[in-house]
């Protein structure tokens, strides 16, 4: 994947942006709780549409997606996420039953349902603290080892 | 579509439907059609299409590949044949519903019409009348006739066994039993090709009464050998052919046994033979002309027989294939749904203990207390479902005692407000006045009540002011008592409503079982009552879970009742 070249916004907020796609109140609850304790801001949406748009309209830091909200047609909306993400694909974490060989790219930040939330969060811990902490390659490979991926896949985005 | 259905082997069951151009046919996980066969190549066959027809062609298989028992290296597939591939054996079934004619153009099923000639029913018969027919002697009938008639009847007679049973050993017994009834046998028996080793196996054996059952059958494996290639039924006798002796002489001193070995010739191949024969002991004289009982004419029919029964043996072997199939499709299906329930409890409880492990890093009780909260709401859901499986997978008479209903009714109401809450819902009861001592198993009453219930909370989800309004009543008329539970919320479509009590069918998407209303409607029908439903998308929703005032002690065939 290409690096990153969009600055980032002038308007940026201080804290981080979470988008939490997932049609389960509670799994939102569980992360917006555990995620706002971390100084984030979170954005919410129970449905794949609503979810996308707010990816195009409010441009947040991360999103995660449970791809149980489009049962039967998983790759199609990991794809829709990481383009409506674009350029920051990277930062698109998925929650799912997606078989790993059929992930179109980025194996790394794909969580396998039922998934445990320490390592979850602490991917997007990563990801929120990318641009300030300009973790790199590394964060990435840590996470790779965590959730137990073998990929030689990193989708990673060079931060600026 | 066309496709090929696995009748044998260890893929039983199996459909492979053939959608590309080009399907594999192997033991390798990259072939479309996979075999789990031992004796299949990893590569062994494809199967391509072209223009309307589909093709096998062998690619150089070591153990080669079979259509309808012919070594084939390239074949055209017509619908019915037998594909055999190692030890497997599947049926193709070509797509060709173009071609069928549109026959309800030509032929009407018309009403009463007064202004056409009617036809009209001079005479009915049952099926049982039909053999019939064929009974009974008519005064100064020729013998010839009397032979196809009856001839004529073992015929009907075996058709008749053959739709009538799918069990292939009482199938084969009562073909045998007809064989007796028509010809004067001795001894006789049906062999199956083992479809495994190919080898004969006896299945059914009939002795004639006055004979001793442990006398052993022996049959020549010559004449077996000469059915079974030549696919010819035979008549053998060993009396004396030699012209220096009187035939019947010989037959006189030292007896003749006759015997008749057919084929059971099906669509596809034989599936076994069947064998009579009969022993005429010295001194007696055989009473058909040219001295032997069995003729040329029982040998042809014992042909048609064995073919009757050939086609029904391959039927059921079918019809198990396909029953097979069934049995795994519902038992994956049920695993993968139960999988599914349990997995995302298990996130939650995953989830709730996460927040609980946050909570105590940081000494911080809300948090804590907010992870609890979610562990308790998994830990009542994993309950609610091991309590309908249970419920649903039980033959259970309900515990009858005297009972309340309103008390049950209230308690489900009570338990709910903490659901109805969260979802911004109004629960209300109306409990009926005038409601006798009722008979009813409470705890059961208490599930059925509580899935309707909620149900109609998760209904309101995107309703403005969600309302559930759960009233009791009594009828005294019909005896018959009820509760109704009311919502304001989406409604059902009318053609989603006879859906709704179907297992695994949920309209919840990921957060229903599919186990709550069928489990609410079985828990009604054993107590001799029902739930029916009325709603209006848009609008909401009443389903009234009914039942009689005290069902019969004897319940063991109740007319439904009728709706309150």
């Amino acid at each position: 994947m290409t690096p990153a070249a969009t600055p980032p916004p002038c308007s940026e907020p201080l804290s981080p942006r979470v988008l939490l796609v997932d049609a389960s109140s509670e799994n939102r609850e569980v992360l917006r709780l555990a995620l706002e304790r971390r100084g984030a801001e979170i954005l919410e949406a129970g449905e794949i549409d609503a979810g996308l748009a707010l990816v195009r309209e409010q441009r947040p830091d991360v999103v995660v997606v449970d791809l149980e909200l489009a049962p039967g047609d998983e790759a199609a909306a990991w794809e829709q996420f990481d383009q409506a993400a674009e350029p920051h694909a990277g930062r698109v974490v998925i929650l799912g039953n997606v078989r790993r060989s059929a992930a179109p790219a980025g194996a790394a930040r794909f969580f396998s349902k039922p998934y445990h939330f320490a390592p979850l969060i602490h991917k997007i811990e990563e990801l929120m603290g990318f641009r300030e902490l300009g973790l790199g390659k590394r964060g990435f490979e840590e996470t790779r080892e965590e959730s137990g991926v073998r990929s030689q896949e990193s989708g990673v985005i060079r931060g600026t | 579509m066309a496709s090929l259905f696995v009748i044998q082997g260890r893929d039983q069951g199996r459909r492979f439907e053939l959608n590309k151009p080009v399907l594999g046919v192997g033991r390798d996980t990259g072939n479309a059609i996979q075999l789990h066969d031992t004796e299949v190549s990893r590569r062994h066959a494809e199967v391509r299409q072209s223009g309307d027809e589909w093709v096998l062609v062998d690619l150089n298989s070591s153990n080669g590949a079979f259509v309808n028992s012919d070594r084939i290296s390239e074949r055209v597939l017509q619908s019915g044949d037998r594909v055999q591939v190692g030890r497997t054996l599947l049926i193709f079934t070509g797509g060709e519903e173009e071609d069928v004619e549109d026959l309800s153009q030509i032929i009407n099923i018309v009403g009463q019409s007064p202004t056409e000639t009617e036809s009209r029913i001079v005479r009915s018969i049952g099926q049982e009348e039909g053999s019939r027919i064929l009974e009974g002697e008519l005064a100064g009938e020729n013998p010839w006739l009397a032979r196809a008639r009856s001839n004529l009847q073992v015929m009907y007679r075996t058709a008749l066994a053959v739709s009538h049973t799918l069990d292939i050993d009482q199938l084969l017994r009562r073909i045998m039993d007809l064989i007796f009834e028509w010809v004067e046998a001795d001894r006789g028996c049906v062999m199956l090709v083992d479809q495994e080793t190919e080898e004969l196996i006896p299945k059914a054996r009939r002795t004639r009464r006055s004979m001793g059952p442990e006398e052993r059958i022996r049959i020549s494996r010559t004449i077996l050998d000469y059915v079974l290639e030549k696919k010819e039924g035979v008549l053998t006798t060993d009396a004396q052919e030699d012209q220096r002796w009187n035939p019947a002489q010989s037959i006189l001193k030292m007896g003749v046994r006759e015997a008749i070995c057919v084929p059971m010739q099906g669509r596809y191949g034989i599936v076994g033979v069947i064998y009579i024969d009969t022993f005429t002991p010295p001194g007696r004289n055989p009473q058909t002309p040219g001295g032997t009982r069995f003729t040329e004419e029982h040998l042809k029919l014992m042909v048609a027989i064995g073919h009757q029964a050939a086609l029904a043996v391959e039927d059921t072997s079918y019809y198990s294939a396909m029953v097979q199939a069934e049995r795994l499709a519902a038992i994956g299906q049920t695993i993968a749904t139960l999988s599914h329930h349990i997995k995302n409890i298990l996130q939650g409880i995953r989830g709730g203990s996460y927040l609980i492990e946050e909570g105590l890093k940081g000494n911080e009780a809300d948090v804590i207390r907010k992870g609890w909260g979610i562990v308790e709401k998994n830990q009542e859901r994993i309950s609610n479902l091991v309590l309908d499986m249970l419920t649903f997978s039980k033959e259970r008479k309900p515990d009858l005692i005297a009972a309340d209903l309103n008390e049950t009714a209230a308690d489900v109401v009570e338990l709910m407000q903490v659901r109805a809450r969260d979802h911004n819902v109004e629960l209300t009861f109306r409990p009926g006045a005038n409601l006798p001592p009722l008979t009813f198993d409470p705890e059961a009453l208490h599930r059925a009540i509580l899935n309707v219930v909620t149900n109609a909370i998760d209904a309101c989800e995107h309703a403005e002011l969600g309302r559930v309004a759960v009233t009791t009543r009594y009828s005294i008329d019909k005896q018959i008592a009820w509760v109704d539970v009311e919502d304001n919320g989406e409604g059902i479509p009318a053609e989603e409503i006879k859906r709704l009590f179907t297992v695994f069918e949920s309209r919840k998407g990921a957060r229903g079982t599919g186990l709550g209303l069928p489990v609410s409607q079985k828990i009604l029908r054993e107590h001799n009552g029902d739930i029916r439903v009325v709603s209006e998308p848009g609008k909401g929703s009443r389903f009234r879970l009914y039942f009689p005032a005290s069902p019969p002690s004897d319940s063991s065939k109740t007319l439904p009742l009728e709706l309150p």
